[in-house]
């Protein structure tokens, strides 16, 4: 007898609609899978052996035959579980074709019949409306993330044996609810910008770096709560939009991260990988690609400590994503693309030892020395790094009296406004690409002949000057301002530290 | 004061056959600027000490080896190497020997100088090789100042406070020379080469050593003689413990010149040295002045000081900020109560317009007045 029921295999971040087809047949007593298997689909014969066995089923001794359809692309995980043993049921008769007739099963059964949480349930909740789908089958840990979708319902269920009681009507269950609204929680957020004391400017450059959208590059001895500010950059950007946190609760779902029982993440991600990350757990890799550190950071932020620690070619493989805000993994089974629309947050010592510019330590570094230091940063990443500010250690007094800063919330707002004032801007009038100095945004005269004026005094080079009226047009937005004026452009030349370099070394 | 053995004096520059025989006995291994004194003494002349030498030596432990030299030596293609590298081959013998350099106990015989040496007053300045922005912006200011007071301003060309000594001096439009502890056609440290030729091209490189030496180790001390020898008094910025800036200062202090001492940070090691004078009793400095007046010098022009005139502008409070030395631009926020997008901005605007600096650390510091380009 032939039974067929639904179910999804995750490619890259979306699910792949899966035809699960179990056929039972006389003949040596045998069960086997098809379809391009992976190695845990294949160990679902034991596990929904048993779990069929400890429900109170039976597994009739007899040739059993699994088939996945499409059968040219490769099936993974342990989601197909679920569905293997719903047909196997089927097939065997002891429950009808009717009743998983237009449900998508996904999930894994343990030894003992009962019915485990899998990655991308968001994904294949996304997918199933297409699919004319009644209803998710899913363990009730993944119910809260599948209804965020709020495509089609989604039935949560504990055991194997609970999903036939469901389906057959013995004892139906009543769809899962989204557990939070549309509008992100407020204020829960762990760290806030008011926890930093003092370092007024270096809170400034995150505000800016916020509004922009840019990225960052703090540069200042150990200690100085270069990490600490990082970690508040998230709190001071827009909350996220629907979209986005669909997105991020997606890759987050798709990599197996989310917490049993969440719905929609609405806290933008931050990703603090070690400096001996690989370039695989960077931007993703595996087999069956899984999502790296640059898209668990998508519409968030990505921060690299100790910068010039990580390897050469791990730095290399970030330049593209920088670029497009996503990243392009190549597979013989096709490419898979993961969104990675990140902020990158950097933080290096001023020269090897770590104190050069210290008031209260010795930098014993020869101007040699920090010159080749420094020299490890040029290229190609720093060409995509925005702001570069140093963070020297702040005041005592700053920590112990200062005052209190604002908070992420009040910032968050100016931010928040900038943003706006920009994507209207953008709206009115297109930015044409490459059209000089006017491509971001009217800019006023006065504010080019100053900018010009700089980069002779300073010998910036063109790509310099760019960067500049990308800080300076930030700055106009923060200000409510029309053009981009002298004093934006005056401003962002003292967020480009590297620039100049040389007088650093005088 | 003690003037050792009074060399001769010639009546006028002296002839090429005197030079070749300075020259020759200057390269005499082992053989020291007194002993030469002495042999030139008794000879009358240094052409007939060079030519006679197997009668000086007598029999005295390394009379063979110092025979073997003396005729290995040809210190004619010496002189004609140096003079066709644009060197002045000076002696003991001659003139325009420097008076100050001739009082000490040891002078060098025979002095290689590409410029020219001139009898303005000179003051040396001398400090760390690895040097913080504090030092090298005091070596610079007092140099600036010195240089503009008519003072001629030596050092020892070396990384650091020698260096931003010259270079300010250069800056400033005024005379400076650099004695070096190898040739003078020698490129060292390497990326002081420019530096060099634009001394040698308005003030002089000075050595002891001959075209072509290499720079040793043990040249450096004995050039630190030279540079206290020319000089009236010698100031010293940065330096640790084992400072060669103390080598400098213990032949100063042998050679009669007075020793300044530029006050540092305490949390800094490179104050280590200049404290340790100040304790012994150098001269504090603060200011140009305090090493004019104390050599009996006068300023020839005078040198200011309150100076955010020509900020002009709404700038002035800022400059007035950095009036007490360099500030943190957080430290810059947080004392003028106003915000942080303004004091950057104000700050860039400085910048543009040469009055301040920055230094590593977000440290800001006023431009000294005479090291300004526009």
């Amino acid at each position: 007898m032939l039974a067929t029921i639904l179910s999804v295999t995750i490619v890259g971040l979306e699910a792949l609609p899966v035809s699960v087809e179990v056929d039972v047949a006389g003949g040596l007593p045998s069960f086997s899978i098809v379809g391009l298997p992976d190695a845990a689909v294949q160990e679902a014969r034991e596990r929904v052996r048993a779990a069929i066995r400890n429900s109170g089923f039976e597994i009739p001794p007899r040739r059993i035959v699994v088939n996945l359809a499409p059968g040219d692309r490769r099936k993974e995980g342990s989601a197909l579980d679920l569905p293997i043993a719903l047909a196997v049921l089927v097939a065997t008769a002891q429950l009808p074709q009717t009743s998983v007739q237009g449900y998508l099963a996904a999930g894994e059964l343990a030894l003992d019949g009962a019915l485990r949480p899998v990655p991308g349930v968001l994904a294949a909740a996304g997918a199933a409306r297409q699919l004319g789908v009644r209803g998710l089958l899913v363990s009730e840990a993944n119910a809260a993330e599948g209804a965020a979708a709020e495509e089609v319902p989604i039935y949560g269920l504990s055991t194997l044996r609970g999903v036939v009681d469901h389906i057959t009507g013995r004892r139906p269950v009543t769809p899962a609810t989204s557990p939070v609204s549309h509008a992100p929680p407020e204020a829960e957020a762990s760290v806030d910008l008011a926890d930093v004391r003092g370092q007024p400017i270096a809170r400034r450059v995150l505000e800016i770096a916020a509004a922009g959208g840019l990225n960052l590059l703090l540069i200042g001895p150990p200690g100085t709560g270069k990490t600490m500010l990082a970690r508040r950059l998230p709190t001071i950007l827009p909350p996220l939009s629907r979209k986005e946190a669909v997105e991020v609760t997606t890759i987050y779902s798709v990599a197996g991260r989310l917490a049993p029982r969440s719905g929609l993440m609405w806290a933008r991600p931050f990703r603090a990988p070690h400096h001996t990350a690989s370039a695989a757990a960077m931007v993703g890799g595996g087999s069956g690609p899984r999502p790296g550190e640059i898209t668990l950071a998508h519409a968030g932020v990505l921060f690299l400590d100790e910068l010039l620690e990580f390897h050469r070619d791990v730095l290399d493989v970030l330049r593209q994503p920088l670029e497009d805000g996503a990243v392009v993994i190549v597979r013989t089974g096709g490419a898979i693309r993961f969104p990675a629309r990140f902020t990158l947050v950097a933080a290096m010592n001023p020269c090897p030892c770590g104190y050069r510019g210290d008031p209260r330590r010795e930098c014993l570094c020869t101007p040699a020395h920090v010159q080749r230091y420094l020299a490890k940063l040029s290229g190609p990443l720093l060409d995509r790094i925005d702001l570069h500010v140093e963070v020297p250690r702040p005041q005592t007094n700053d920590l112990l009296a200062g005052s209190v800063g604002e908070s992420s919330q009040d910032v968050r707002a100016r931010v928040s406004a900038a943003r706006e004032r920009a994507a209207e801007r953008v709206a009115d009038r297109p930015m044409p690409p490459g059209t000089g100095w006017r491509r971001w945004g009217p800019i006023d005269d006065a504010a080019l002949s100053f900018l010009r004026a700089a980069t002779d005094r300073l010998a910036l080079g063109g790509r310099a000057a760019e960067r500049i009226l990308r800080i300076g047009r930030a700055i106009a937005d923060l200000d409510a301002s029309e053009p981009t004026r002298a004093e934006h452009i005056a401003e962002a030349l003292r967020y480009r530290m590297l620039d100049r370099a040389p007088s650093l070394s005088s | 004061m003690n003037f050792g053995t009074p060399p001769p004096e010639g009546p006028g520059p002296s002839s090429d056959d005197e030079v070749v025989g300075w020259v020759g006995l200057s390269l005499l291994p082992g053989v020291g600027p007194r002993t030469v004194a002495v042999w030139i003494g008794r000879a009358g002349s240094a052409s007939k000490t060079w030519r006679h030498l197997p009668i000086f030596l007598g029999v005295k432990a390394g009379r063979e080896e110092l025979l073997a030299a003396w005729r290995s030596i040809d210190p004619e293609a010496v002189v004609a190497d140096a003079r066709s590298k644009g060197m002045t081959v000076l002696t003991l013998g001659d003139p325009a020997y420097p008076r100050a350099l001739r009082a000490i106990a040891d002078p060098p015989p025979v002095l290689y100088v590409r410029g020219v040496l001139d009898d303005a007053p000179v003051v040396a300045i001398v400090g760390s090789r690895r040097a913080t922005p504090y030092g090298l912006a005091a070596a610079g200011s007092l140099a600036a100042d010195l240089v503009r007071a008519g003072v001629t301003v030596v050092s020892g060309l070396a990384r650091g406070i020698d260096g931003a000594a010259h270079q300010a001096a250069l800056d400033a439009g005024g005379r400076t020379t650099a004695v070096l502890g190898c040739g003078a056609d020698v490129r060292y440290p390497p990326e002081h080469g420019a530096l060099a030729e634009a001394i040698a091209a308005s003030g002089a490189l000075v050595t002891e050593f001959s075209p072509g030496t290499p720079p040793r180790r043990g040249h450096f001390p004995r050039r630190n003689r030279l540079i206290s020898g020319l000089a009236r008094g010698v100031v010293v910025v940065e330096g640790m413990e084992d400072s060669g800036a103390l080598v400098t200062v213990d032949y100063a202090l042998d050679q009669g010149r007075e020793v300044f001492a530029v006050p540092g940070s305490i949390f800094s090691r490179r104050s280590r040295a200049p404290h340790e004078l100040l304790r012994q009793g150098a001269h504090v400095v603060e200011r140009a002045e305090d090493v004019l007046s104390e050599l009996g010098l006068s300023a020839t022009r005078r040198v200011s000081t309150g100076r955010t005139g020509d900020a002009g502008d709404d700038a002035a409070w800022l400059l007035t900020l950095l009036e007490e030395g360099p500030r943190s631009s957080d430290d810059l926020v947080t004392t003028s109560g106003r915000p942080a997008a303004e004091v950057a901005a104000v700050l860039s605007m400085l910048e543009i317009r040469g009055l301040i600096q920055t230094l590593p650390g977000q440290m800001v510091m006023r431009t000294p007045m005479n090291r300004r380009t526009r």
